[in-house]
């Protein structure tokens, strides 16, 4: 298993994909899409969006999939890169049209869970349990508010009620911290 | 910033990573991303250590037409048969009771077809309500079909369920003017319905036809017939704008 939960199968198959193969594709879908919809309800939080942008992503999947080598890294955050890019565009084009983005909250079910609790599974899981927990409460906080929530600097400050130059040193800080824990 | 110190590029790959790189920096990064092999590493490196926080998030299925829509709009035919959905039906064992049932009906619909005349577009309505008066005991259906499986069903006949259709007791397959569709029958607010898909069907216009204390409509859609159905003919146009709201051939 690599960091995001794929293995070689993963690999194997969007490699299939970049060489036209349907059957694979098809399979890739049915292995990778209900983690990729996990994350991007984590980020849209509205079903609809995520829907409309998890067809978006395999559709780029499909076309771009001969640019991916399994040499630059693991298929699953190679998807995870698309799908989380592909919601903050979202997101941003998206957000000065609603009043209130946490409206339909309520109508996703609550099965993506909170970092600290689930977050126990392996030894890897708990390295960064340990190391998020080393970060101090403003600096976790904005760390995970800024990768589960897509929200950008003013947005966290307005959030966390911080000056927008602390925020931005708090996500330098937690990054660096990330780093130096997590490894290269 | 020095944009070429190795220390800020570190960072700036992290904040893209991260997503709290917006706008023209953002931009001016994904150029500089596409020119330089070592800030794509970066990148990379970034994206296997912040990835492991999705390692928390809970998979979600997503619906079946979002499969059903990418493989339209890829215009992909042989994968069509990998997929799960179509797998999770197939084992079902509601659906094949109600496929043995509807297979037991087939001969009565088969004789009602072929003894009919023609098979003209303003046949549909009538072919359509007499059905339903020949399976009379999928009416009687009690068992509440789970809303997943009548979104699968619909899926494999391009359909989409656009809102909550209520409660179902019975989805099965039905052969209608030759055709095979998805049969449901549903509990609306003004009475019990029958729902019939017909993919590939067409009409050019609603048509409506009654029999034996049941009227029906059928409506032209992209892909295909829908049919409605009711035993109370007063609350049909009711019944048919609740299934119209519901349902959306893809």
């Amino acid at each position: 298993m690599g960091p995001f939960g794929g293995d070689g199968d993963t690999d194997a198959l969007l490699t299939a994909c970049g060489q036209g193969d349907e059957a694979a594709f098809a399979r890739l879908y049915r292995v990778t899409a209900p983690k990729l919809f996990g994350v991007l309800l984590r980020i849209l939080r509205r079903e609809d969006w995520a829907q409309e942008v998890l067809q978006e992503v395999y559709v780029t999947v499909w076309q771009h999939a001969g640019e991916y080598t399994a040499s630059r890294g693991a298929a699953m955050a190679w998807l995870t890169r698309i799908a989380r890019n592909r919601a903050l565009d979202w997101w941003r084009r998206s957000r000065n049209e609603i009043a209130d983005p946490d409206a339909d909250l309520a109508s996703i079910p609550d099965d993506a869970p909170h970092v600290e609790t689930t977050l126990a599974a392996d030894q890897d899981a708990r390295r960064l349990q340990d190391c998020l927990a080393r970060l101090g409460e403003r600096q976790r906080r904005a760390v995970q508010m800024a990768y589960f929530e897509g929200l950008s600097h003013s947005e966290l400050a307005a959030r966390l009620e911080a000056p927008i130059g602390s925020v931005k040193t708090w996500i330098r800080r937690g990054l660096l911290a990330l780093k130096e824990c997590l490894g290269p | 910033m020095n944009r070429r110190h190795p220390e800020c590029l570190e960072l700036l790959a992290g904040e893209y990573v991260m997503g709290t790189l917006r706008g023209t920096a953002r931009r001016r990064f994904e150029r500089m991303l596409r020119q330089d092999d070592e800030l794509g590493r970066r990148v990379s490196d970034w994206e296997a250590r912040l990835g492991r926080l999705t390692d928390s998030v809970a998979p979600v299925e997503p619906p079946p037409w979002v499969w059903a829509r990418i493989e339209r709009s890829l215009d992909l035919g042989r994968a069509r048969e990998a997929i799960a959905p179509r797998a999770s039906l197939w084992n079902s064992a509601p659906f094949w009771r109600s496929l043995a049932m509807a297979a037991t009906l087939l001969l009565a619909v088969f004789t009602a077809i072929v003894s009919r005349p023609g098979g003209q577009s303003e046949d549909w309505a009538k072919a359509v309500v007499a059905h339903v008066i020949e399976d009379r005991q999928a009416l009687e259906a009690r068992q509440s079909v789970p809303p997943g499986q009548v979104a699968g069903a619909l899926a494999h006949v391009n359909v989409r369920l656009t809102g909550d259709l209520g409660e179902t007791t019975f989805l099965g397959y039905c052969l209608v003017e030759g055709r095979l569709g998805i049969h449901l029958v549903v509990n609306t607010p003004y009475g019990r319905a029958t729902v019939i898909v017909l993919p590939g069907g067409a009409v050019r216009a609603p048509d409506r036809h009654s029999a034996d204390g049941f009227t029906g409509i059928v409506l032209p859609g992209k892909g295909g017939v829908t049919g409605v159905v009711t035993d109370s003919p007063a609350a049909l146009p009711e019944v048919e704008a609740y299934v119209k709201d519901r349902l959306g051939w893809l």
